[in-house]
């Protein structure tokens, strides 16, 4: 018995209308530094008596180094917690004054991820024109657990407002702290094919996150939340 | 990778009927190779002197649910039901609390403010309640643990172990392979040869203080004579 903290990215192309026009899924392979990173300061915490080792600096998309950290105590004015990847609609995130790429974030870029990736290669910023993609809120599931893995997944609906097609090679998962609203990449996939968004068209991304308690269980293809049909309706 | 496509059933065949079908399509299945976050473990023995008398290096294989949860609630900064290393469920949230602290020591009384957070894998030594903790139980490994199936206790007593203190290095990087290894070492001094046969990693968080089990491994056993050491340790690693 093997066990393995995995996933898989699924991706659903509709026409403005909910038409589909493209299905695709992935697995999800590319836990970059940052998640290790991040891993680390959740197991060190802090302690202000028996302060622990520091913990390695975690690397923010403009690629400055920070301590990931714990904003106020519970109990005071703030916030005790540390950091989120569910992120609210890209439009409400800016009425508030608040970064917009953080969550799940697609890009054009194609060039395989390293370790050390810190960003997306070419970012869709949250906009409505060439070169943007509206960002809706990123939902995150709570776990399930169904035997064989627990899984919980992340989904965000982007749409390409644009009036032309855009490409999109690359999706990240980024989260932000609380306290500094710092972001960082603990995740980045470069999807097998481009997908083509015609202007108007709607991006389904799910992240599924899974801990596969059974070795190598191929568990991508069969999952239907995700659009993966198991029967084909015929007429004859 | 592409993603295997459902087998394609056929379209339109006129049999002279109408009858509306629906043809169960049978699912391709093939292997993949899934990455993503997977441990091992390194067990190394040494003897009075500190001569290394066996290593053995083997994969952890057996992140439990709770591992799962705590890393959602990481993730949405929520809070979420696991249960703790007693047994009872709490709710787990990584979070910061202030905590007042108030001892006694020979008639002296001392108090302080002590701000802790996080889900902390290290401990001080003699402390057998979190970090790597190691036991001689043999109950085959359930997603549903929250414990060690029999937990080594920390001392000198026949069938105890000194626990040292737990640690937590800095993350690193070799290659495209980033990792965290976690460490711990134990002694025996109770006189007499103790045998490990499981081992597992549980944290402490704060809000409410406890315990939480993550990961739990079957080992097959694992002889530590009196006056050895047994050092320990977890490897996290992510490839892309």
């Amino acid at each position: 018995m093997k066990s393995v903290i995995t996933g898989y990215i699924a991706y659903t192309l509709k026409t403005k209308d909910g038409k589909v026009l493209l299905k695709g899924a992935k697995p999800f392979n590319s836990f970059v530094k940052n998640f290790m990173v991040m891993l680390e300061a959740m197991f060190k915490g802090e302690d202000s008596k028996t302060p622990p080792p520091t913990p390695t600096q975690a690397v923010d998309l403009d690629g400055n180094s920070f301590s990931l950290s714990f904003p106020t105590p519970e109990g005071r004015y703030g916030i005790p917690l540390g950091w989120r990847v569910d992120a609210e609609a890209g439009d409400l995130l800016s009425l508030r004054g608040e970064p917009t790429e953080w969550g799940i974030i697609v890009g054009s870029g194609d060039s395989p991820t390293t370790i050390n990736f810190y960003n997306l290669e070419s970012m869709y910023p949250h906009g409505k024109d060439v070169g943007y993609m509206n960002y809706m809120s990123t939902q995150v599931t709570e776990p399930e657990y169904d035997g064989t893995y627990v899984k919980f997944t992340i989904k965000r609906l982007i749409i390409n407002e644009a009036d032309v097609s855009q490409v999109v090679r690359e999706v990240g998962l980024i989260a932000r702290e609380y306290n500094t609203w710092k972001r960082f990449l603990i995740a980045r996939d470069v999807l097998d094919s481009p997908v083509t968004m015609p202007a108007k068209s709607l991006l389904e991304v799910t992240i599924v996150i899974a801990g596969v308690l059974a070795p190598y269980n191929v568990l991508y293809v069969s999952d239907q939340a995700v659009g993966f049909s198991t029967s084909q309706v015929s007429t004859f | 990778m592409n993603v295997d496509k459902p087998i394609k059933s056929s379209t339109h065949h006129s049999l002279g009927l109408s009858t509306r079908v629906t043809i169960k399509s049978e699912m391709q299945k093939r292997q993949v190779e899934l990455k993503g976050l997977q441990a091992s473990i390194v067990l190394t023995l040494k003897d009075e002197n500190e001569k290394v008398v066996e290593k053995k290096e083997l994969p952890a294989n057996s992140f439990v649910l709770n591992f799962m949860r705590l890393l959602y609630t990481a993730l949405t900064a929520s809070s979420y039901n696991v249960k703790d290393t007693s047994g009872a469920t709490v709710s787990a949230k990584l979070s910061k609390v202030e905590k007042h602290v108030s001892y006694e020591v020979e008639y002296r009384r001392t108090e302080y403010e002590r701000i802790v957070a996080g889900y902390q894998a290290w401990c001080p030594k003699e402390d057998d309640s979190h970090g790597i903790l190691v036991g001689n139980g043999t109950a085959t490994v359930n997603p549903e643990d929250y414990n060690l199936s029999s937990k080594i206790p920390n001392g000198t007593d026949s069938g105890q172990l000194i626990y040292l203190a737990s640690e937590v290095e800095e993350t690193g990087v070799v290659g495209n392979e980033a990792h965290l290894f976690l460490k711990r070492s134990f002694i025996n001094h109770s006189g007499a040869g103790i045998t490990v046969r499981e081992i597992g990693l549980a944290v402490r968080q704060f809000s409410p203080e406890t315990d939480i089990l993550i990961i739990r491994d079957l080992l097959t056993e694992f002889e530590v004579p009196d006056n050895y050491t047994l050092d320990t340790q977890y490897t996290l690693e992510v490839a892309v």
